[in-house]
Order: structure tokens, then C-alpha cells, then sequence
């Protein structure tokens, strides 16, 4: 069944895979998001219904933390460091670039969906600080000069995360 | 209950049994200990940390709530040290909290809390709060001592109130986030429709993902508002208004008769009810229709005086007349053209009263109880068992393993019995559910089975002889407790099941699954109404399913037996005191010699020997012009609903028709006189739940300024302007003298057995502020209520029937056959619609719009066909089509599927859906005629 152009069926493999096991929440909504990028509601709703977890409890566990997002997001997540070792790199100026970049600011989405634009603590690679997180990647030791070229590198190489 | 440990608590020596929390132990004992996230009834939680106490030789400020009493316990509640930390976290608490109303310190020069506008900000002041002064956040504020000094201020969160609901608002600038009603709704109601959301100080209470309860799987059983301690949800309806008066008594809208504490205004209007956590029958818990359908109570237009009919038209009148006149009349119908039914709302006293005045005065067994439109649910429980009544009570239910409901739409008709149901369920039971409608219950269903509609018995037939040829009876009970084993079996040689199979539609794999499911996961509990069952096949189906608890060795024990769940609110009662054609009060046939001879001697008058006429016949025959008079003592679905076929139409064709009642309902529209009388709240008396617990109606109100009266008053006043005998009651507790006399069950039952109560603190009072709330609902004392058979004053009551042996000695297995199912379609209209309600369909969102004051459910609502009987029809999926039966039209959107029945058709529709048209009725009692499932036959037409 699809509604509102969710496809439902994509979540066959994982409801198959964890059958039975409640307590696999958290991983579901995970691989929930990989295959969507964001958690639907539909989605939601055909998780709890399977798993006979309450969509209440499925909705807590989906909004307390703060991975799961129940809004559309882009293909493609940017996430940029401003944790203090980045901070003192010139992480903010990084932050600036990607803006202008993209044409967004933090916590948008581009209005092709092509990118999500956010920014986190750390993510533990200070000595290649500043650095940026895009989707898997990392990219270390940047200048702002830099931004457009590591978005167009993971133009090519990465079109293919859903 | 000897206690067997003693602790000292401040100082004060309290003695307890172990297995008690130290906060338990010290309400129950009068002593405040403040909470928050606690609440009586629920299990502890531990999260506020305001219950906190020092115990001596034990390190750090433990919790009371979640720490266990234990012998020679020295604890104390009340140190510096403890008051700090409380403070601490009320500072926490109130920091988002708006707080004008908890800090005041004028709060005790204004007194009653509902006068300050301006010393403090609009958002602070009393009376904006929509639980001023019923707050419990107050009791926990108070007690540590927080006054205006505390420089605090607070961060307003400024949410919009959600008022989409049909009966909740909810405040979420209001909430605390202490959880009880998350967990209430999970724990206790297993709904689940509440939910946390997001974390840290963003997190909140809420339904999952829209802002609505309505599409949740909200049941709207008020439970969250009840357990909700500050004012972020409360009942929309009387929102501000402050109760005077708390008063407990009996809902009067189904047989669970729960136990409810009602509000009353300074205007003598019932506000609230809550349901009461001390009642056997309840627990604590209520539904919808106890929670927020008492309203009617309070309409404007009930009767206010007697009306007869002159020249045509129906005009006030006085008592005397009015009653001078009926007396007069029905003088001249005496004997079999007289017919008197009873309200589903009766009491125990005046069914008793009603069928006396048929029998001894009018002389006829032409006597009946509105509700009683399916005699065979219990009757034939009298053969097989001995009694014709539920054999456990309610809330053993949560501790059975396996539960069979069958028929029955639980969740609506009797809410409160799906709670220990749905608990079971939790607690790993199966559940069985047999029914071709899609009912709140089959969502937690471990096996549900769809026959085709009106084989049950069939079914049923198919599943004993499944248990019997897979050796899983239950043999050493079937021995020592049982007769007739081998008719039984030699009568499930019918039940072949291909046969079986062929004529259900249910596979034997199904039945077998079913079967073993039931036979092997003692102990097991039925619950039953019998909807859709055709008439002819009641009596087997309620054999079948007596012979299944027998077979499987389900009866006379703990959390086992059988549940017949009647429509009416009294219909338990009415049965017992013989308001039924052919049985005089105590279940003893009107034919039996000995038995008329007794009541001959009681009552000192010659009784009628045939059997009368019941509700079923009673209007066939008023048609046919046989009954010629007829008394008629409140409302009926049954007399609108078309299920007695066109009542109104047969009453117009009598001579006469008195009919008693609050309101000037159709029937009483066309009556000769009609008598006002007072509703449940307003009058005293006794119902008999489900489950034969004999529980009080108490005065609630006082009756102003109308001339409504109790039907027990009028019905004597009848008698006695028909210069009859024994009818010179002072009240209904005399009433119940004369029963206990004549009815053996009812032998030990008695007002003032039933007005004591233990350990209760009640009423509140009220004005003596401030007393801390909380302590009243923690108190552990028990409601007074007496399940029959009480064979005297002096001996309990029996919650468990046939524990200690059935009164024939053994039980009688009654012998099946299989009965061919009257098919209830015609060519007119070929399908049979299967309707169902559901608390929430996963996969199909709802959208909630509002108009005026009214909220509603704009959704298809979808129809499922089966592609053959659709491609006869040339409907495609996702096509409309009206769904026409006599008399409704439906227009659905049509959905494919091979999961429907051939030749049925189903559609299911949201239960919030029930709840938002109740709401917006303009029926003054809209509860009493909640519409059934019923199945019906239909056609389809292709929509354009």
C-alpha cells in the first residue's frame, strides 16, 4: 500500500529481519531512516502495527533521540563540527561557506532535497580539525575555499545513497 | 488480616502486612507523605523523588513509593534535611509551571480560591486553572512551605490548547510531565494511545504523532484525566465549575456497574464523576460513556410534572389526577390484556415492585425488563450449571490464561471488562476472539476467527469435538463433577468438521488451532453476548460454550468460568427478582404449585399460573390487539432501534399506555399519561452488576422543584390508588427487606450492609482548607458491596459460583445438535454488511476538523469486498459505493480484498467516531441508544 508516496514495501526486509524482537526498536528505526532518510509516519504506523510495539512508544524512542528525524531530509547530510578544537580551526567560517553553498542555513533542507545541512558537537577526529561530515565521509583539515569542492567530489562519488 | 510487622513512622507506631510500600502504608495510616508521580493504583515509579524519606540505619533519602516496609522500620518524613531536597524539586517543577495560585500568600485570606484577578499575572491567577483548588500539585507545593519569598520565576510555555477532542482539553503549559498518564494508559488501560515525546525539558506528554487523541486508539475512558494531578487534562464539559459535593453511586449505564464518586455544583448539577479505586466492580476505572455521559441528568428537558392526554394532546397535571386516573383505567384491563416492562435502568427494588404489581394486582405474568432481548444468554446456565448469572467476577480475569470472547464488542458495550481482558492479554494470556466484525479486541487477539455470520454454535460444536478427539478434556473434573458426558459426546458425532468447515467457513486447521488453544492454557475464562447470534441458535450456542468451560474443567474455580454479558444496566437484578414472564422472584417457575403457594402466603393474594408475555412478544401482541393496556417504565434502544420491530406503531394501537420516564421520549409521546419520574442520580435503590455484586444507588441529588419521583414511588402510589395490599413502602430499603425475605440469594443482602464501608475518609471536606488531597484516594479501605448468593446476614457473599460443588450436586452437560442458519438475506438485499468498530486502524491516518464547537472525522471510510462479489457488481477497488440496508444509506470508498468473506461485505469505522457523534447529539441521553453492531443485510450501488 502506498500513501502519500511512501513505499511501504521497502520496510519488508527489515520488519522480516527482526521479527519478533521488540527490543530491536531502536535498530528498525535506524534502518528505517537509511532506506527513507527520515522516519514517515506511515512507516511508523506499519512498525508498530507489526511489531505490536504502541505507536506512542515507537513515537517517544523516534523523537528522544536526536537521529531520527520525522521530517523529510535531503539525500545527502552535511553535518559540520563546531566542537571547540574545530572552533578554534575556524569552524564557523566553514559553517558560513557551506551556507552560501548551499543556500541554506543550519538545520535546512535544500528545496530539491539534495541536502541537509546541520551542525554537531564533535565527532572525535580533532587533529584533522576543522572538519566536516558528509553522509559517511569525513573531510579534514578545510578551508572555506575548499567547501565547494568536497560538495562537488561527493556529487559524483556518492549520488547513490538513497 | 493480622499485621505482622511494625514499623514507626514519625515517630508513630503503624502496623501493616509486608508487601507494601512505606508511602502505602503511611496514607493508608493518615499520614502525608507528598508525591507526585505516584498515584494509587498504579504501580511506583520513583521519578519525582518528592516522596522522599530518612530512614534510620539506612544511608541517603530514599523514595517511599518504590521502598518496601520491613520490620522495625524507623522512618521519618518530615526533616530539614528532606524538606530541602522537596523544595529543590518543587522549584524544579513549578520553574515551568504557572504558579500565582501555589505560592500566593494571600491564598488563605481569599479563601475559596476563585476570587483573585489581579495580584498576580493573567497566566497565574486562580481562576484560569481549570483545577483551582483540586490540584494536587498544591498539596505537594504547601506542604514544603513555598511562599512568594521563593524568588522564582517561571518560563510559560506557551502552547495552544488542544480542544480537538471530543471530551478532553488538553493544557500542555499546565503539565508536569510526571507520567501517570502515559503509564495509566499503559499499564492499567493497555491502550497505550499516550506517549512521552521528545527529552530533557522539552519533553512532553501527548498522543503519538498527530496532536489528537482521536486517532491515537483512545478509548476516551477518562482514565489520564483522572490520574492527571494539575490541570492539563481535564474534562471540557464544566471545565470551571467547583464542586460542593462529592456523593458515590452506581453507573447507571451498563452492567459493570461501576462505582463512581459524582461532582455536584453549587447549582445541583453533576459535574464530574470519577471512578471509584475502593470498587470491587470497577477498580478505578470507567469508560466513556460513565465519564462523560451523564449529562442528562442535568437536562433541561425532563419532566417536570404529570401529563395526561385531553382532547388529544398531552397536558400538565396533578399527582392525584393524574394517578386517580390510571388507578381508574387500568381497573378495567386486569388479568392477560395488561403488560407491564421495567426499565434496563431499573433497580433491584422496583423490578421487584413492578412485577408485584403485575402479578398481584393486574394478575398477569405479563411482565418483563426492556433489555431483555436475549433470554437464552443465561437461561440455559440454570440447566447445565445451576445459575443463571456470570460465575467469577470481573477482575479475575486478568489472571487467566487463555480467554475466549465471543460475540461480544467488549470495548464498547461493557468498557471496563476489556480492561482486565487487554491486562491478561499483557501478562502473555491468549485471547481468542470469534467474531465476523472487526472489534476493538480483535487487535490484541492471539487467534481470531471470522465464521459467517450466525454459525457460531456451529463453531462452537466444531471446536468441543476438535477437544474431544485430541483427548483434552479435562477427565478427573468431567468424573467427580459432571454428568451426561456421554450424551454430550455422542452428540458431537454431528459435529463433523468438514461439515463443521463447510457450513462456518472456518477452516479445520482454525478450529483445531482454536480449540487446543482454549483446552490447554488453563484457567480460561468466556465472555459472551451473543451479538448476531440468530434467536434460534442462542440456547446451543450459550450450551456449547457452558459444555467447553465444563469439558475443559473452567468452572467453580479462580479466574475461569463463563460471562454472559447482558445489555442492560440491571438486567442481572431484574432476573433475580423475577421481572421475567415465567418466573417469579428467586428464579422460581410461575407454573410450580409450591412455589406460587409461597408467595400466595407473602404477598395474600391468588397469583397467575400461565406464562406471560415477554418484551419480545409484548408489542406483537398490543398490535394484534391482545394486551390492550400496558405500564411502561423508562426508555429502550430497543424501541427505536427497530429491534422490536416498529413499537411506536403498536402502542398507538392500545387502550391505554402509561408510561413512567424523565424525558418525553417517542414512546411517551404517544402514551395516555405520563408519569415524570427521576433519573439514577436522584433516587436510592440497588442494581445487581454482571457479575452479582449487589452494589447502592445513592440520593446524589436532591429532586428540586419539579414532581419528578422515584418509579418505586409511583408504582406503589398505582397500587395503592388500586386499593391494593403491601405496597405502603417508606423506601426502597424496605423494599429489600421483603426481598431478602422471599429471595434466598438475596437472603443476607441489606441497606445497611451495603451503606457500611471500611477505611474509607469520605466526603471531602471541603471547606476546611488546606487538607491534602492526596490523602483520600490513597485510603485502602473497600467499597461495601455483596456478590449473591448471601444466604444470610451474618455469611459473606460468594464472588467464585460452584467453588465448593454445583447445587444439583453435579453439573448437567447439555447435548448439542447442529441447527441449520435461517439465512437473513433476501434478493432484495443479497450481502450482509459486518460493521466493526476499532480504536485505531495503523495504516490509515485520521484527520480531525472542527466545526462550531464539534469536532469530527473527515475520512473514507473504506468497504471490503471480495473481488468475485465485486466483479458481479462491476465495482472496481477504490470506487464509491452507497451500502443500502432497510432504512441507512452509507457511502464507502471499495476495497478489494480476498480477506473478505464472500457474500459479506465489511467496513470499520473509527471508535473516536462513536465518540464525536455522541458528542454532538442533540439527544438529551444519547449513551442510552449508542448504536450496536448489528449485522444487516445490504446492497451495493455503484456511487457516481
Amino acid at each position: 500500500m502506498t500513501s502519500r508516496g511512501v513505499d511501504l514495501s521497502l520496510l519488508n526486509p527489515i520488519l522480516e529481519r527482526y521479527r519478533g524482537q521488540q527490543d530491536a526498536l531502536i535498530t528498525m528505526l535506524q534502518e528505517i531512516q537509511d532506506v527513507y532518510a527520515y522516519l514517515p509516519e506511515e512507516a511508523l504506523a506499519r512498525l508498530s502495527r507489526e511489531t505490536k510495539v504502541p505507536l506512542s512508544r515507537v513515537y517517544a524512542v523516534a523523537t528522544f533521540y536526536s537521529q531520527f528525524y520525522l521530517t523529510p531530509r535531503g539525500r545527502n547530510m552535511v553535518r559540520i563540527c563546531r566542537g571547540t578544537a574545530c572552533h578554534v580551526r575556524g569552524g564557523h567560517r566553514i559553517l558560513e561557506a557551506m551556507e552560501r553553498e548551499l543556500g541554506i542555513t543550519e538545520g535546512e533542507t535544500t528545496p530539491d532535497m539534495g541536502y541537509s545541512l546541520e551542525t554537531v558537537a564533535c565527532i572525535g577526529a580533532c587533529a584533522l580539525a576543522p572538519t566536516v561530515v558528509i553522509n559517511r565521509n569525513t573531510y579534514g583539515k578545510l578551508t572555506p575555499m575548499k567547501v565547494p569542492e568536497i560538495l562537488g567530489r561527493k556529487d559524483k562519488k556518492e549520488r547513490a545513497i538513497e | 488480616m493480622a499485621a505482622d510487622l511494625t514499623l514507626f513512622i514519625d515517630g508513630r507506631e503503624v502496623r501493616d502486612q509486608p508487601g507494601k510500600t512505606i508511602l502505602q502504608v503511611a496514607t493508608e495510616s493518615g499520614l502525608y507523605i507528598p508525591y507526585l508521580c505516584y498515584s494509587p493504583g498504579m504501580k511506583p515509579y520513583g521519578a519525582c523523588r518528592m516522596c522522599v524519606v530518612e530512614i534510620e540505619k539506612t544511608r541517603g533519602t530514599p523514595a517511599s513509593c518504590t521502598t518496601p516496609v520491613a520490620d522495625g522500620m524507623v522512618v521519618w518524613t518530615n526533616t530539614p534535611q528532606l524538606q530541602e531536597l522537596r523544595k529543590g524539586i518543587v522549584e524544579l517543577v513549578i520553574s515551568e509551571h504557572p504558579h500565582g495560585c501555589l505560592t500566593c500568600h494571600r491564598v488563605e485570606l481569599c479563601g475559596p480560591q476563585d476570587i483573585c484577578l489581579r495580584h498576580v499575572s493573567v497566566t497565574d491567577r486562580c481562576v484560569v486553572c481549570p483545577k483551582n483548588e483540586r490540584c494536587e500539585l498544591k498539596d505537594t507545593t504547601r506542604y514544603v512551605g513555598m511562599g512568594l519569598t521563593t524568588p522564582l520565576t517561571y518560563r510559560y510555555r506557551n502552547l495552544p490548547v488542544e480542544n480537538k477532542d471530543p471530551f478532553y482539553d488538553l493544557d500542555m503549559n499546565l503539565c508536569i510531565v510526571c507520567g501517570r498518564c502515559v503509564r495509566v494508559c499503559e499499564e492499567v488501560r493497555g491502550d497505550s494511545a499516550m506517549g512521552f515525546r521528545e527529552r530533557g525539558g522539552l519533553s512532553l506528554v501527548g498522543p503519538a504523532g498527530g496532536s489528537s487523541l482521536l486517532e491515537s486508539g483512545c478509548e476516551f475512558c477518562g482514565a489520564c484525566i483522572d490520574v492527571c494531578p494539575v490541570g492539563a487534562l481535564v474534562e471540557r464539559e464544566h471545565k470551571w465549575e467547583k464542586a460542593v459535593e462529592r456523593v458515590s453511586t452506581t453507573c447507571p449505564h451498563c452492567p459493570v456497574g461501576c462505582q463512581l464518586k459524582l461532582e455536584v455544583s453549587q447549582r445541583g448539577r453533576v459535574i464530574r464523576a470519577i471512578p471509584q479505586l475502593e470498587a470491587g466492580a470497577n477498580r478505578g476505572q470507567a469508560c466513556f460513556k460513565g465519564k462523560f455521559g451523564l449529562g442528562f441528568v442535568n437536562s433541561r428537558e425532563r419532566l417536570k410534572a404529570p401529563l395526561v392526554r385531553r382532547n388529544g394532546s398531552l397536558e400538565e397535571a396533578s399527582w392525584e389526577e393524574a394517578l386517580s386516573l390510571v388507578a381508574e383505567r387500568l381497573s378495567g384491563y386486569k388479568g392477560d390484556q395488561f403488560a407491564a416492562i421495567a426499565s434496563y435502568r431499573g433497580t433491584n427494588e422496583e423490578s421487584y415492585l413492578l412485577q408485584k404489581f403485575a402479578r398481584s394486582v393486574m394478575g398477569t405474568n405479563n411482565v418483563d425488563h426492556s433489555s431483555n432481548l436475549r433470554p437464552e444468554i443465561a437461561e440455559p446456565l440454570r440447566d447445565v450449571l445451576g445459575y443463571a448469572a456470570a460465575t467469577n467476577t470481573i477482575w479475575e480475569l486478568e489472571d487467566a490464561r487463555c480467554i475466549l470472547a465471543i460475540g461480544t464488542n467488549t470495548t464498547e458495550d461493557h468498557n471496563v471488562v476489556a480492561v482486565p481482558v487487554k491486562r491478561a492479554v499483557k501478562k502473555g494470556a491468549k485471547l481468542i476472539v470469534i467474531d465476523s466484525r472487526e472489534v476493538e479486541l480483535t487487535r490484541y487477539a492471539t487467534v481470531w476467527i471470522r465464521p459467517r455470520p450466525g454459525t457460531d454454535s456451529i463453531l462452537l460444536g466444531g471446536m468441543l469435538r476438535a477437544m474431544v478427539d485430541e483427548v483434552m478434556e479435562d477427565t478427573a473434573f468431567l468424573r467427580e463433577r459432571c454428568d451426561n458426558l456421554n450424551t454430550l459426546k455422542h452428540s458431537l458425532w454431528h459435529f463433523d468438521l468438514n461439515r463443521v468447515e463447510e457450513m462456518t467457513g472456518v477452516s479445520q486447521e482454525e478450529i483445531r488451532l482454536a480449540a487446543r488453544t482454549f483446552a490447554q492454557n488453563g484457567p480460561a475464562a468466556i465472555l459472551y453476548a451473543l451479538d448476531n447470534v440468530p434467536a434460534s441458535h442462542r440456547e446451543e450456542c450459550v450450551r456449547a460454550l457452558a459444555d467447553m468451560a465444563l469439558l475443559t474443567g473452567n468452572v467453580g474455580k479462580p479466574h475461569t468460568g463463563l460471562y454472559p454479558l447482558r445489555p442492560g444496566t440491571n438486567d442481572q437484578g431484574s432476573w433475580d427478582v423475577g421481572c421475567v414472564p415465567h418466573l417469579l422472584p428467586g428464579y422460581q417457575g410461575v407454573a410450580d404449585p409450591a412455589a406460587r403457594a409461597a408467595f400466595q402466603g407473602a404477598w395474600g393474594v391468588e397469583l397467575p399460573q400461565s406464562k406471560g408475555l415477554g418484551v419480545r412478544e409484548v408489542f406483537e401482541a398490543a398490535s394484534s390487539g391482545r394486551v390492550k393496556a400496558m405500564l411502561v417504565v423508562g426508555d429502550s434502544p430497543g424501541f427505536s432501534n427497530g429491534e422490536l420491530g416498529d413499537v411506536l406503531e403498536a402502542a398507538q394501537k392500545l387502550e391505554f399506555l402509561v408510561v413512567q420516564d424523565a424525558f418525553l421520549t417517542g414512546l411517551a409521546q404517544v402514551a395516555d399519561v405520563v408519569l415524570p419520574s427521576v433519573s439514577f442520580a436522584e433516587k436510592e435503590g440497588t442494581y445487581t452488576n454482571l457479575e452479582r455484586r449487589v452494589q447502592p444507588l445513592r440520593k446524589v441529588l436532591e429532586v428540586k422543584s419539579t414532581q419528578a419521583r422515584p418509579d418505586w414511588w409511583i408504582v406503589c402510589q398505582i397500587a395503592r390508588a388500586m386499593s391494593a395490599q403491601g405496597f405502603d413502602y417508606a423506601s426502597p430499603s424496605q423494599v429489600m427487606e421483603e426481598i431478602s425475605r422471599l429471595v434466598p440469594l438475596y437472603a443476607g443482602v441489606s441497606y445497611p450492609r451495603l451503606l457500611s464501608q471500611r477505611g474509607l475518609l469520605e466526603p471531602m471536606s471541603w471547606p476546611n482548607f488546606p487538607i491534602p488531597s492526596q490523602l483520600y484516594p490513597a485510603q485502602g479501605g473497600q467499597r461495601a458491596s455483596l456478590q449473591w448468593p448471601c444466604t444470610s446476614q451474618e455469611s459473606g457473599d460468594t464472588p467464585i459460583l460452584y467453588a465448593g460443588g454445583f447445587p444439583r450436586g453435579k453439573a448437567r452437560l447439555a447435548p448439542l445438535e447442529v441447527r441449520d442458519v435461517p439465512i437473513p438475506t433476501t434478493v432484495e438485499y443479497p450481502l450482509l454488511l459486518l460493521p466493526g468498530r476499532v480504536l485505531h486502524q495503523p495504516h490509515r491516518g485520521a484527520e480531525i476538523q472542527v466545526a462550531g464547537h464539534k469536532s469530527y472525522i473527515g475520512r473514507d471510510e473504506l468497504l471490503e469486498i471480495h473481488p468475485s462479489d465485486a466483479a458481479d457488481l462491476g465495482i472496481g477497488d477504490g470506487d464509491w459505493v452507497e451500502v443500502i440496508s432497510p432504512g441507512t444509506r452509507m457511502r464507502l470508498r471499495a476495497q478489494l480484498t480476498e480477506r473478505a468473506l464472500r457474500g459479506a461485505v465489511s467496513a470499520t469505522l473509527l471508535f473516536g467516531g462513536l465518540a464525536s457523534r455522541l458528542e454532538s447529539s442533540e439527544d438529551p441521553d444519547p449513551f442510552s441508544r449508542v448504536p450496536g453492531l448489528k449485522v444487516l443485510p445490504v446492497r451495493l450501488e455503484k456511487a457516481v
